[in-house]
């Protein structure tokens, strides 16, 4: 299941726009939280930002989705739903 | 003894689970820019081969003529059109409503541009009638501009009222419906002249003898000035236990709304009975079309219907 979701994820963020893929991936994290979504955020970035000019870095998916795993890591144990596998 | 954390709501054990899985996402996260910064372009060369079916199916959707493209498109696109087009009516309907205030503004300003090259002065209205007391007008050109008391107004070719007072560099104007301002005019219908008096609001109330006939929008002059149209008759009352009958006069003219003028140069003439007959007949002329008679050449009947002509039966 996951792997299917995961596969699922990984089309709709090349055929769908940004704001969607970071929808997507906010549900992603908090269902599995899985760090392969930071490999999805770098072929992202590779695949987008080889069109950028060399002034820029194209690092914006990789770090978005750093960013969101980070958080739910850290809102994962205040949520009633997370509750139980704690206690 | 285990600390509980507030803040992470566990103890010390999840404590450095917690933070052991929060380093290892940073670690991540610094293992993956890297990656970009060092065989970024490889990636992305190899990741495209994987991408390019869905780029096909996106530029499918996007591009194609197919059938089921086509509809979502055209219906997005329908959409979208009818939005933008909703948009611009409202932008358009709106830069009209400009226009047509401009294009008033214009033919007011020409047609008072015109009446300028005929001697008279082209003025501004400060103040109208519900802004002043009764039918008067405040313009905003006086004596230093060569405004004199007693010279007619005129709205475009309709004589609207009399210069009364004159200041510096305003005037106030009678109109001719001033309530209790009376003035002589010639009425066309019956052809008779007439005493006009203002009842106010914009209306004159002429008196023409019982016998007359007086019809509506029949067009009343003043007799002094040339043009001097006043308005049309509008309203007729008429109860034959009365000598006169009484026709109330208004014009077109919406004193409301007015906001230019002209002014002529020279006071209200006094003319004699000759010379307001020639008026009247150049009014006659500016008012009415001449409709050549048709005449039937019966000689046999002429003599008998020359003579009842003369008997005036």
């Amino acid at each position: 299941m996951r792997a299917l979701s995961f596969t699922a994820l990984f089309i709709l963020s090349f055929a769908l726009p940004w704001w969607f893929v970071l929808i997507l991936s906010v549900v992603y994290a908090f269902r599995y939280c899985a760090y392969e979504l930071i490999v999805l955020g770098v072929l992202l970035d590779a695949v987008y930002g080889g069109a950028l000019s060399s002034h820029i870095v194209p690092v914006v998916y990789t770090l978005t989705m750093t960013v969101i795993i980070f958080v739910v890591e850290i809102l994962k144990p205040h949520l009633s739903l997370y509750k139980e596998r704690y206690e | 003894m285990r600390i509980f954390s507030l803040l992470t709501r566990t103890t010390s054990r999840r404590r450095s689970r917690l933070r052991d899985r929060l380093l290892l996402t940073l670690v991540w996260g610094a293992l993956g820019v890297l990656l970009l910064f060092t065989v970024g372009n490889g990636i992305g060369s190899a990741v495209s081969y994987v991408v390019e079916p869905i780029r096909v199916v996106r530029s499918w959707f996007a591009e194609s003529t197919s059938l089921l493209p086509s509809y979502i498109r055209s219906r997005n696109v329908l959409i979208k059109e009818r939005e933008a087009l909703e948009g611009e009516l409202e932008a358009a309907k709106s830069q009209e409503a400009v226009l047509q205030a401009l294009r008033k503004e214009n033919d007011e300003l020409r047609s008072s541009f015109d009446m300028q090259r005929h001697g008279r002065i082209l003025a501004g209205v400060i103040l109208r009638p519900n802004e002043t007391p009764y039918d008067t007008l405040l313009i905003d050109r006086g004596f230093s501009d060569g405004v004199i008391e007693n010279s007619v107004v005129y709205s475009g070719d309709v004589a609207i009222g009399i210069v009364a007072q004159t200041f510096p560099r305003s005037s106030l104007v009678e109109l001719f419906t001033t309530p209790g301002m009376r003035s002589t005019v010639y009425v066309f219908g019956p052809d008779t002249f007439s005493h006009a008096v203002g009842m106010g609001g914009g209306i004159l109330r002429i008196g023409i003898p019982q016998g007359l006939s007086l019809g509506n929008n029949d067009p009343v002059v003043l007799p002094s000035v040339s043009p001097g149209i006043i308005g049309l008759v509008q309203h007729i009352e008429s109860d034959e236990s009365n000598p006169e009958q009484f026709g109330f006069v208004s014009s077109d003219v919406s004193i409301a709304s007015l906001r230019l003028v002209s002014v002529d140069s020279e006071p209200l003439p006094q003319i004699d009975y000759e010379r307001a007959l020639e008026i009247i007949a150049s009014a006659s002329s500016t008012l009415f079309i001449t409709v050549p008679e048709l005449v039937e050449e019966d000689n046999t009947a002429t003599s008998s219907e020359g003579a009842d002509t003369e008997d005036g039966t």
